[in-house]
């Protein structure tokens, strides 16, 4: 299967706990083309693990729409989404044991994850050859308990990816991984993309594992804070026309502060407002 | 699916163990159901007397049809039961008439009864080998003058076609042989001595003559009522409790035939009943039986059904925990498209089989409590038997475990996946109830109000104690966490740390809510148990009490006239004891059987001595019974009838069975040992009145069971000629009530009180080990907030000691209410008594026994439990939320 694109449009995504409603996600408008690896980063609860579970489809937006490919996520009915995730979308949570059933071996887990695509009438590999692509054939018949983390984390990748799907979501898959494990990791990753086009989509805290990946996109307070490209960093214009500060000048423009935008040719110039001086 | 078990092998185990537990008390049910019919049958056709369990046939009389019929003729009425009875006995019966030139013939029977010499003792002389030879008893030889040799001479019938003949006349019995009685078993309840000598409405009697069949061929004429019989003796040891309903069917199909015979004309029906008939009470037996069965069959489900519902429940919380524990597992399915409906199957696919893995060790349970039952337990030798019912029960169990396993597991597959995500599911404190939790509050509460207001009847009434303690239990379960966080709240802001933290760790923790339920149905099932083991157990005590009527009541033989046995009688005693200490006579009158009867008692010695408990007479009115006649009328205590009557003047039978006038001067609620319909007047002022005559019986009261001064007291007796023919004791009456499946079935109250508790130990187990992790790690931030350890440690035994004492204390109220309404439809004694002696009251000695025992066992399993999970407070324990 392709890669598959994700758009998204004014998504919003409140949580209701405790009789207070917390704003998770506030208007994000992401497109993600087909085939791109792609990282969201970001501090804790600036949601991007909800804006992880509202691809997957793992529960509805308050408002907004998600679009994976073709299909709107943001209505899928249920049996949809069943669907979609059974041979389209996969989604590796954080945490490699919690992606598997315990008591099963690697090559177990893999055909039941194939069994509901195989079931809509796909054709797959063998779980073997998916292990074989992951670089773990060795471990196909061991029990859970004798893998290392990384290979139980490639064991989760291998999972996820034994269905073909067009969209790979995965949560910090290289947390709690040794530094050779993390790289494998992400090399097999990238060779699953390069390979049959997947598109990737990974959360991740890790500098090291944002600058390996082509395009990183941080969200912040619920907003698309800023994107990277290369390495070099980007603010993004909201679709209501709000600029999101990178981080680091923060703190020289703290809240309140007030500024103008000049033209400059073909750029534009940030001039803050000397507040002091004109009051004198 | 192996791996899956493997995986959670302990956690399987315990699921298999709890559903071999609803399996074993589903198929030990219909097992120990059987057992107990069998046992009936043994215990009620061992107790009748061979006359009654025993099966003889009669054929016409040939003097009226003018026709010698033979015994062979009868044999084959009964088919397919050769294996029920020993080999039947062929016989002929006849009336004779000795005659001695005395003033009246004495009359008697003359019989031959194929091998009869062999069963009987020849003390003189030889068995009659030879037409008209016969055998006397010693007791005839003696009291008539007869000797081996002597020629008797006898009327034949009285109908005879040529009547001035000589033979028509007489017919002359040589004696071949004197004989003594032995084996009455194999007589069949025929008498044969003891008869001699003793009038009969003043007609003397002889014992009875045994001779040769040849006897009742030519040219011997016919014989006054000239029988053909034939004898079947039951074999009991083979007569189950299928027999007995297929042979008591058979009997009365043979009677109706032999009635309809007789009605049709074939045989005639004049005279003195000639008509052939078949004399048994084997259907009666097997009617008495099937009235038991029917009392089981309200009592065994009762209890085991009860048992069923909390074993159930325990099944159900350690579901509940197990698919908890798979959530991750639900995860992946979801995550990888399975949907719920694929989620539902990986789980069915993992529990189903653990919960199926107990049903086979749960039939073997109940096989080998069956086993232990018919073995050590239930008399008469129940034999080993597969009843179809066991195959019904453990299909139903299997069903009602795979629902179950259905109800836990589709709760957590139709979870939202984003909500499935979270580690572990909330639980506040506040009133929220589960769908599941709501649902069985409302099912539960409806039954309640249903039996409340009368809306639910028979069998569905019974479930009411379960209903009423799940409907508790679950209400309590939602109201004691809400209840403990404010009264927590309330001691903290005190400044009463350990309380306070206490309740509010019971309120925070799922495991509160289930203990409460728990402990709850437990209790009340214990109490409600104990509460019928009890209560049957005093209502069997007052039954028999009331039956028996004294420590041991010997009744005299009524062959001889009453007034020479009463003298004797009451010299004898006047030597054996004077004072009247040990045992009193009892002269009762009655001339029909609906009359009201009369009892003629010595008023002290009868106040004494008669089993009256709580409803005695006063001093005064046995006093007042005493005083002698005033205005002819004698002074009387009445019960019944008697006691109904408006005025105080009222008759009664005297000792010659005729009215006299009487003044009431008590009433009483009953007199032990008799019917309800009764008077009772002084045996001395009465005997004044008039002299008792055939009419009346009499017996001894004793005032205990002192065999050797009963045995001293009716040798002395039959020294007189004054016999003794039947004794009951109140051990024995007791020991006949015991043996009855309403016994047997109450009696299973004991064990099902016993399991519920054990069982909600087993629960109180599960619980703690399936949520030992959560209340550790609670129980470890609160030691980072600063409490210190000791606080700590005591923190969960508190909070589970709070859950066990609120449940089982409202399990106790609700026992107790259970049993108020359930007792009364419980069948508590084999037969309604003449005499209603039924008292429900609540045992409150038993109920306050059981509930303490409850609390000191759950009470010591929770400490036990709570100090467990004290053990695993480690500060690394906070890593594990992470």
């Amino acid at each position: 299967m392709n890669g598959l694109a994700i758009r998204t449009h004014g998504l919003v995504h409140i949580y209701h706990a405790d009789g207070h409603d917390v704003a998770a996600l506030s208007g994000i408008d992401l497109d993600v083309g087909a085939g791109e690896l792609m990282g969201l980063l970001g501090p804790s609860g600036s949601g991007k693990s909800t804006l992880m579970s509202l691809l997957a489809g793992l529960f509805r937006p308050s408002a907004g729409k998600i679009f994976v490919g073709e299909h709107e996520v943001s209505a899928a009915s249920t049996k949809e989404l069943d669907r979609l995730q059974a041979t389209e979308v996969s989604l590796i949570l954080q945490g490699a044991a919690r992606n598997l059933l315990p008591y099963a071996t690697p090559a177990d887990n893999v055909r039941f994850a194939q069994h509901a695509a195989r079931s809509a009438g796909m054709d797959l590999p063998d779980p073997e050859v998916v292990l074989e692509e992951l670089g773990i054939p060795a471990v196909a018949d061991h029990p859970l308990s004798r893998l290392t983390p990384g290979e139980l984390q490639l064991v989760a990748m291998a999972v996820a990816l034994s269905t073909r799907p067009g969209l790979v979501l995965a949560d910090e898959p290289t947390s709690q991984l040794d530094h050779d494990a993390r790289d494998r990791v992400l090399e097999r990753l990238a060779t699953i993309n390069r390979a049959h086009g997947t598109t990737v989509v990974l959360v991740t805290h890790d500098p090291h594992v944002a600058a390996f990946l082509p395009r990183t996109v941080t969200i912040r307070d619920g907003r698309i804070g800023g994107e990277g490209r290369s390495g070099e960093e980007y603010a993004v214009v909201t679709a209501d026309g709000f600029l999101p500060l990178p981080h680091h000048v923060r703190d020289d423009l703290p809240p309140g502060t007030l500024v103008r935008f000049h033209p400059a040719g073909d750029r534009y110039e940030l001039v803050p407002e000397q507040r002091g001086v004109e009051d004198e | 699916m192996l791996s899956a078990l493997r995986f959670r092998a302990g956690q399987a185990v315990v699921i298999a163990l709890l559903s071999a537990l609803v399996t074993a008390c589903a198929a030990f049910a219909p097992l120990y159901d059987r057992a107990m019919q069998q046992a009936a049958v043994a215990v009620t056709l061992q107790e009748a007397p061979s006359a009654l369990r025993d099966l003889q046939i009669y054929g016409p009389a040939s003097d009226w049809s003018q026709l010698r019929s033979t015994p062979d003729e009868l044999l084959g009425l009964i088919p397919d039961a050769d294996h029920l009875f020993h080999e039947p006995v062929r016989g002929v019966s006849a009336s004779t008439k000795l005659d001695l030139d005395l003033h009246n013939p004495i009359v008697g029977e003359l019989w031959w009864r194929a091998g009869q010499c062999e069963h009987v003792v020849v003390t003189a002389g030889s068995c009659p080998t030879e037409s008209r030879q016969i055998m006397v008893s010693e007791n005839e030889a003696q009291t008539y003058g007869l000797a081996v040799g002597t020629t008797v001479k006898a009327k034949p019938s009285t109908l005879v076609v040529d009547p001035t003949s000589q033979e028509a006349l007489f017919v002359y019995y040589r004696i071949v042989g004197i004989y003594r009685a032995s084996d009455p078993v194999w007589w069949q309840g025929l008498q044969l001595d003891g008869l001699a000598g003793v009038a009969t409405s003043e007609v003397p009697r002889h014992d009875v003559w045994l001779t040769d069949e040849s006897t009742f061929a030519s040219p011997t004429p016919l014989l006054s009522q000239e029988r053909p019989w034939v004898g079947y003796r039951l074999r009991t040891d083979a007569v189950g409790i299928d027999d007995l309903r297929t042979i008591a069917t058979d009997l009365t199909r043979l009677r109706a035939m032999l009635e309809d015979q007789t009605s049709a004309g074939s045989i005639t029906t004049a005279g003195d009943d000639p008509s052939p008939n078949a004399y048994t009470s084997l259907p009666e037996l097997a009617g008495q039986v099937e009235a038991q069965i029917e009392q089981g069959r309200i009592t065994v489900p009762l209890l085991l059904c009860q048992l069923g519902l909390l074993s159930l429940l325990v099944l159900w919380l350690m579901l509940r925990a197990a698919t908890d524990q798979r959530r991750s597992e639900v995860v992946v399915a979801r995550l990888r498209g399975r949907g719920s409906a694929g989620a539902r199957t990986l789980l069915m696919r993992e529990l189903v089989p653990a919960t199926l893995l107990g049903v086979v060790p749960g039939v073997v349970i109940a096989l080998i409590g069956s086993w232990l039952v018919r073995t050590y337990f239930l008399p008469g030798d129940p034999p080993f038997e597969l009843p179809p019912g066991l195959l019904v029960a453990t299909l139903a169990a299997v069903v009602v475990l795979v629902l179950v396993t259905y109800v836990a597991v589709v709760r957590v597959s139709r979870e939202p996946l984003g909500i499935l995500l979270h580690r572990t599911t909330g639980h506040r404190p506040g009133w929220r109830p589960g769908i599941g939790d709501a649902i069985a509050i409302a099912v539960s509460g409806a039954g309640v109000v249903a039996f409340a207001t009368g809306s639910l009847t028979g069998t569905l009434a019974l479930a009411a104690p379960a209903l009423l303690s799940v409907f508790v239990g679950l209400l309590l379960g939602q109201l004691v966490p809400p209840a403990a966080a404010r009264l927590g709240g309330s001691l903290l802001q005190r400044g009463r740390l350990r309380a306070g933290v206490s309740l509010l760790d019971a309120s925070r923790s799922v495991m509160t809510r289930r203990t409460v339920a728990l402990a709850t149905v437990a209790a009340a099932l214990a109490v409600f148990s104990v509460c019928g083991v009890v209560v049957g157990d005093r209502n069997r005590e007052l039954a028999a009490e009331q039956i028996a009527g004294a420590p041991a009541v010997v009744e005299l033989q009524s062959t001889s006239l009453t007034t020479t046995r009463l003298a004797a009688v009451e010299s004898v005693l006047a030597d054996l004891d004077p004072e009247g200490m040990r045992v009193t006579p009892v002269v009762r009158t009655a001339p029909a059987s609906n009359a009201i009867a009369t009892l003629a008692v010595d008023p002290l010695a009868f106040g004494r001595i008669a089993l009256f408990g709580d409803d005695a007479p006063s001093q005064k009115a046995w006093s007042a019974l005493s005083a002698g006649t005033a205005r002819g009328r004698i002074p009387t205590i009445a019960t019944g009838e008697a006691a109904d009557a408006k005025a105080d003047e009222i008759e009664v039978h005297g000792v010659d069975g005729v009215l006299q006038d009487a003044t009431r001067v008590a009433v009483v609620d009953r007199i032990p040992g008799d019917g309800p319909n009764l008077t009772v007047v002084d045996l001395a002022t009465a005997t004044k009145l008039a002299e008792p005559d055939y009419e009346s019986s009499i017996s001894l009261w004793f005032a205990s069971e002192d065999q050797k001064f009963i045995d001293e007291v009716t040798t002395e007796l039959a020294g007189n000629g004054v016999y003794a023919a039947d004794t009951r004791t109140l051990a024995g009456v007791r020991r006949g009530l015991d043996s009855s499946m309403a016994s047997w079935s109450l009696w299973l109250g004991g064990v099902v009180g016993i399991a519920a508790v054990l069982l909600a130990v087993v629960a109180l187990t599960v619980l703690t080990v399936t949520s030992w992790r959560e209340r550790a790690v609670d129980l470890t931030a609160l030691r980072m907030a600063g409490v210190d350890r000791r606080t700590v440690a005591r923190i969960p035994t508190d909070a589970q000691l709070l859950s066990v004492l609120v449940g089982v204390l409202a399990g106790a109220a609700c026992g107790v209410i259970g049993a108020a309404l359930t007792l009364p439809d419980i069948p508590l004694l084999a037969m309604t008594p003449a005499v209603d002696v039924t008292d429900l009251s609540i045992p409150w000695p038993a109920v306050a026994t059981t509930t303490v025992g409850c609390l000191v066992v759950l009470c010591a399993a929770a400490a036990l439990l709570g100090r467990s999970v004290a053990a695993k407070v480690r500060y690394d324990r906070l890593r594990e939320t992470a």
